[in-house]
């Protein structure tokens, strides 16, 4: 299956971050590394719009909630392969060929798994509602069955697609690559550590 | 929860109120603590993206500002922490605490990291985290570290001791934490479950009344907490049940030695895609410790309405979907501090007995 990498930018990066002003502590650049790269998607889809022709940017912003994304109760929810990072419900809209008619987009993120199913959190990404489903592993294809962890992120997508005039109903699962920090990410958190532990003194 | 359902009338200054929150998926506790004041621990979101601990005070009349000590979040998953950064905002005249492990340079490092890689990295409820520690960075007050058996609060008519996280877990967490001395590109991080790190906390009231909860400390912690002898000798009457009333989470030593006879146990269910807790089991288990159990939600929440079309596609590829949470219940506990035998249930929203609870 095909890679497509994400070059949405994250208005998020540098407007969450509950950084005031003075004293100001270590700053982040403008545009991070790990957002342009971080994210592969792995799908076969081709157009940059989200079901009502947004652009994945405005998509990006547009979610927006303040939400941290933990699993609670995880004990037990690793039931397949190795633990990994399991980061927050993924903000970006897949690209959907021509053909393709969305009726329906999740964006979610797998927090167990087993034999026959996973469970997941689950962003309407047209309204923002949250929801947590079970969901077959036959609806992901086998390429990425194998490498599907809890914390893996992942788009869901309902529609219809029109091929020489059929129409054919279509339930796809697409999963993007997990985030990891690089030494550069953590140079910068150090500095931040250190500057909170200046601010905070030895108690 | 609507207006109409909810008591506006605050406890009296020498009555301790235990109030306990929960949607489904989600849970806080207030304290009151006498004379007004509040200690509050977890947070999550009401619908309207506001901590439903906030909202909880002011309608009781108070202003979160001046009656809140002290805010406590006991480990960082996503159904105890949301909200907790703007809780602390709120809340200016309170101590936050956290787990002692927090404060280490790796973890902060790495929440930086995740953060500054932008919200689809930022996993493990550490952009809540982040913007609470951020915010005290600015301000310049430290967070109190919570360990095993540390006072971290004192009030006039009332103290707070955490009887975790122990030291066999804060060594677990500094070996996970490891590999960020060396990242290399393809490795995948891994954060041990934040549960091992839960501050359990026990509140010490005057006239002898305590109330022990239990976060999400699961069994290995609860084995250090009981065989850790300095922390404070008494049995509570009040025990919040830990990690929602999980088997895993369950030790017959704490109820026999930690706890009076049926003591008023109160738990906040947990639901995802595939289960919930507390499971039949679980419930069968508490209640054959107690008859007082109570839980803040007593079903899962229906379905999210939805486009037919849609409907027919979930059947047709056998997906179940349900809402996150539903509607907020309320369990609140009230006693005098003195001269009064036992405490007063009153049940809001969809909170019930836990008999009455459909695992």
């Amino acid at each position: 299956m095909a890679q497509i990498g994400l070059t949405a930018t994250n208005p998020e990066t540098d407007s969450n971050a509950g950084m005031r002003t003075s004293p100001s502590p270590p700053q982040p650049p403008a545009v991070l590394p790990g957002v342009s790269g971080g994210g592969r998607l792995s799908g076969t889809m081709a157009r940059n719009e989200g079901p009502n022709g947004e652009l994945a940017n405005g998509a990006l912003s547009a979610s927006r909630d303040g939400e941290a994304n933990v699993e609670g109760a995880s004990n037990g929810a690793i039931r397949n392969g190795p633990p990994v990072v399991r980061p927050e419900i993924p903000e970006c809209y897949p690209e959907h060929s021509p053909s393709f008619f969305p009726k329906q987009e999740w964006a979610g993120r797998v927090t167990a798994i087993d034999n026959g199913s996973f469970d997941a959190r689950l962003r309407d990404l047209a309204d923002g509602g949250r929801e947590v489903a079970t969901i077959d592993l036959e609806e992901v294809s086998s390429e990425d069955r194998a490498r599907i962890r809890v914390g893996s992120l992942f788009h869901w997508v309902m529609g219809y697609e029109t091929v020489n005039g059929t129409r054919s109903n279509v339930s796809r699962v697409v999963f993007l690559d997990p985030p990891r920090l690089t030494r550069r990410d953590l140079e910068r958190g150090r500095r931040w550590a250190e500057w909170l532990h200046e601010r905070w003194g030895s108690e | 929860m609507s207006a109409g359902d909810l008591s506006s009338t605050p406890p009296d200054p020498a009555e301790i109120e235990v109030a306990m929150l929960g949607p489904g998926y989600g849970e806080s506790i207030l304290i009151h603590t006498g004379d007004g004041e509040w200690v509050v621990v977890d947070s999550f979101l009401n619908p309207d993206r506001r901590p439903s601990a906030l909202a909880y005070l002011e309608r009781l009349g108070y202003d979160p500002a001046t009656a809140i000590k002290l805010i406590v979040a006991t480990h960082w998953h996503d159904d105890h922490i949301r909200g907790i950064g703007t809780l602390v905002e709120s809340g200016r005249s309170a101590r936050f605490c956290c787990a002692g492990t927090l404060r280490r340079l790796e973890f902060l490092s790495m929440i930086e990291g995740f953060r500054a890689q932008g919200s689809r990295a930022a996993g493990f409820g550490t952009r809540e985290i982040f913007s609470v520690f951020a915010h005290l960075g600015q301000v310049g007050v430290s967070p109190l570290w919570a360990t095993a058996s540390r006072r971290i609060h004192r009030s006039p008519r009332c103290d707070v001791w955490s009887l975790s996280p122990d030291d066999e877990a804060y060594t677990s967490f500094l070996k996970s934490l490891a590999p960020l001395s060396d990242p290399k590109p393809e490795r995948v991080f891994a954060l041990p479950t934040p549960n091992q790190l839960s501050v359990a906390l026990l509140v010490r009231f005057e006239g002898g009344v305590s109330c022990l909860l239990g976060a999400d400390l699961e069994q290995r912690g609860w084995t250090a907490v009981l065989s850790d002898d300095r922390k404070p000798r008494c049995r509570s009457s009040v025990f919040k049940v830990p990690h929602h009333g999980s088997a895993n989470a369950h030790l017959e030593g704490v109820w026999d030695k930690l706890l009076e006879p049926e003591p008023f146990a109160i738990l906040a269910p947990w639901r995802r895609g595939g289960g919930s807790l507390p499971r039949k089991g679980d419930v069968n288990r508490i209640l054959a410790r107690t008859p007082n159990a109570y839980a803040t939600t007593k079903a899962a929440p229906g379905a999210a309405p939805r486009d037919r079309w849609v409907k027919k596609r979930l059947r047709a590829v056998n997906a179940r979907l349900r809402p996150e949470s539903g509607a907020t219940g309320i369990i609140r506990l009230r006693r005098s501090m003195t001269g009064e035998s036992s405490w007063r249930v009153k049940l809001f929203g969809s909170a019930c007995h836990l008999e009455e609870f459909a695992a």
